[in-house]
């Protein structure tokens, strides 16, 4: 356990006090800085509504959550999407780049041990993003009412679809020394989990139909952001979690009889 | 004393199809200084390597302190210190933190761990620099940084791959003091192929090539050998002229002069012509008018090594170094 924390301790503080972090981290805000007040204004003209005078929940069937708490979701996806693969690629690769990865190994420390010190630390980091992102929709409840706890289901999916873009970047990270082919493979395979339930839904057969509405990640949040928080869609996410930190132990364990 | 701390039972590490190591079995002795030798590409590190447990050999067995290395790895890599050829540091750590992270790694107990780095900081020197980044300290301090990291949790066994590749000539000298020091406190397996360092440092050496022994004696009788097999004169003059060679090269039992461009003489001569070759030599010399500046004769490892190791086909060869 104190190994773990160890490993953690070390690793969380080289990426967080890292000057990519707070690149990243001043990146997001003055994006979400600038469409956040645009989008909530736009909605408060269109609900004929001031967003400062009366409640948020304008007429007309217009609702905040979905017209600005929504897209401020996506966009903070979208921006941590690219952003996640950045702050993993060093964990592994420049281990196997600078060569401190002889360290690690001839450590007396497992290497399950390693990868979840590593991925925590990388989890750590990039949940103070996710909630620098819920900030803003949170500063907005001193003004507007709305239903508190929708959000708080769909800011939960979030983070943990940010957990699953963590491991996978780890996994890349641990494929190559080169820290510019991990981001590329973690946007990738970021990527690439959005669209391999492509398709299941043209299927005659059903049971090939239901399970690859299960993969779908977007059947997920869609659960979470109406509000449910589906266990199945919990147990989804920490599945891909872990299968992509039991692949990232293999891949460490592999340097151990590979020729390369 | 007497124990064999290390014993390495016909490893084989094949890459590919590629043989590293071949059927390699030797041991150590507890608080033995072993160098390693062997050409680049003759699978010394991965020799090293399999040791330290970071791989697993084709075949053939490792025991650490009669233990299997692959049965129990955890305990046994807590009796390992391994510096690699590159120094496994972090730039963007301070000395201290990283040292008290290596600490934490190697499960030092909490409450000594203080003590330890402490204690560690002060064996190597790394006292002025203790406080700093190791992105901006010198190549010197790094390399004792690396070092500092293998002496942590005070292991029984210190594997040193080249510890002192790419230093300058005092910071090789003061490497080479540390590891001195350290001697009789652990079982020490040195790697190089400086030669003048195993015979300032080592007990004994075990050279290698192409992944296969090829000798491991102590350094005291591979020295007789040497002796017995021919005598190494090197002489040097102020102006050497074609008239001293060959004045020289007729002395009793001189086989060979070669000059070299820095007015240097080295004589080769049979064992067998008594003890008064030097004054012999120095006679000549002196009555050429020659300015004898300097007249040793040495044990060179180097002819051992030489005469061991020499293949043209693994010079050619590119080794690559696995990661």
């Amino acid at each position: 356990m104190r190994q773990f924390f160890n490993q953690f301790n070390k690793d969380f503080k080289q990426t967080f006090f890292n000057p990519v972090f707070f690149m990243m981290a001043g990146l997001c805000c003055s994006i979400w800085g600038f469409v956040f007040p645009r989008k909530l204004f736009e909605f408060a003209r269109v609900a004929g509504v001031s967003p400062f005078a009366q409640g948020g929940m304008g007429g007309g069937g217009y609702n905040i959550y979905e017209t600005v708490f929504i897209s401020h979701l996506s966009l903070t996806h979208l921006l941590l999407l690219f952003i996640v693969p950045i702050f993993t690629m060093r964990l592994i690769s420049e281990e196997k780049k600078l060569r401190t990865f002889d360290l690690l190994l001839t450590a007396p420390i497992t290497s399950t041990k390693i990868v979840l010190g590593k991925f925590l630390a990388a989890y750590a980091v990039v949940l103070v993003l996710v909630i620098l992102s819920f900030l803003y929709p949170i500063i907005t409840s001193w003004f507007a009412e709305f239903n508190i706890t929708l959000l708080v289901s769909a800011y939960l999916s979030i983070a943990l679809l940010m957990g699953v873009y963590t491991a996978i970047g780890l996994f890349s990270s641990s494929l190559s020394a080169s820290v510019m082919l991990s981001v590329f493979l973690g946007i990738i395979f970021s990527v690439a989990l959005h669209f391999v339930s492509l398709g299941g839904q043209l299927s005659n057969n059903p049971l090939y139909s239901s399970v690859m509405e299960y993969l779908s990640v977007s059947t997920h949040l869609d659960n979470f952001f109406r509000g449910n928080i589906v266990s199945s869609s919990v147990v989804f996410f920490f599945i891909v979690i872990g299968f992509f930190l039991f692949m990232t132990q293999r891949v460490i364990e592999s340097s151990r009889w590979r020729s390369q | 004393m007497g124990i064999n701390m290390i014993e390495v039972h016909n490893v084989t590490k094949k890459y590919g199809s590629r043989a590293a190591v071949e059927n390699l079995s030797f041991s150590v002795k507890k608080g033995e200084v072993v160098g390693f030798l062997g050409p680049n590409g003759a699978g010394k590190t991965t020799t090293m390597k399999i040791i330290t447990g970071y791989m697993v050999p084709t075949a053939g067995e490792v025991k650490i302190a009669d233990e299997d290395i692959f049965e129990n790895p955890i305990k046994i890599k807590q009796k390992i210190g391994y510096l690699p050829e590159v120094p496994p540091i972090y730039s963007d750590m301070y000395v201290d933190k990283y040292l008290y992270y290596v600490a934490g790694l190697k499960k030092c107990p909490k409450d000594t761990i203080k003590s330890q780095v402490d204690s560690v900081v002060e064996k190597v020197g790394l006292q002025p620099v203790r406080c700093r980044l190791i992105h901006n300290i010198s190549k010197g301090f790094k390399q004792r940084t690396g070092l500092a990291q293998a002496l942590i949790g005070d292991p029984e066994i210190l594997i040193l791959d080249e510890p002192t590749v790419g230093l300058d000539p005092n910071q090789v000298l003061e490497m080479r003091n540390l590891i001195s020091q350290l001697r009789g406190q652990h079982t020490i397996i040195l790697s190089t192929h400086i030669l003048s360092e195993v015979q300032a440092t080592c007990d004994r050496i075990i050279i290698i090539k192409e992944g296969k022994m090829v000798t491991q004696e102590s350094l005291s009788s591979l020295r007789e050998k040497q002796a017995q097999s021919r005598r190494r004169i090197s002489v040097r003059v102020k102006n050497v002229s074609e008239d001293l060679i060959q004045e020289l090269k007729q002395l009793k039992g001189i086989e060979d002069v070669t000059s070299s461009p820095n007015s240097v003489l080295t004589l080769s001569a049979d064992t067998g012509v008594g003890s008064d070759l030097n004054e012999r030599v120095a006679k000549v010399v002196i009555n050429k008018g020659a300015g004898l500046v300097e007249l040793s004769e040495s044990f060179s490892l180097e002819d051992v090594f030489l005469k061991l190791t020499k293949d043209e086909k693994a010079e050619e060869r590119n080794y690559t170094d696995p990661v």
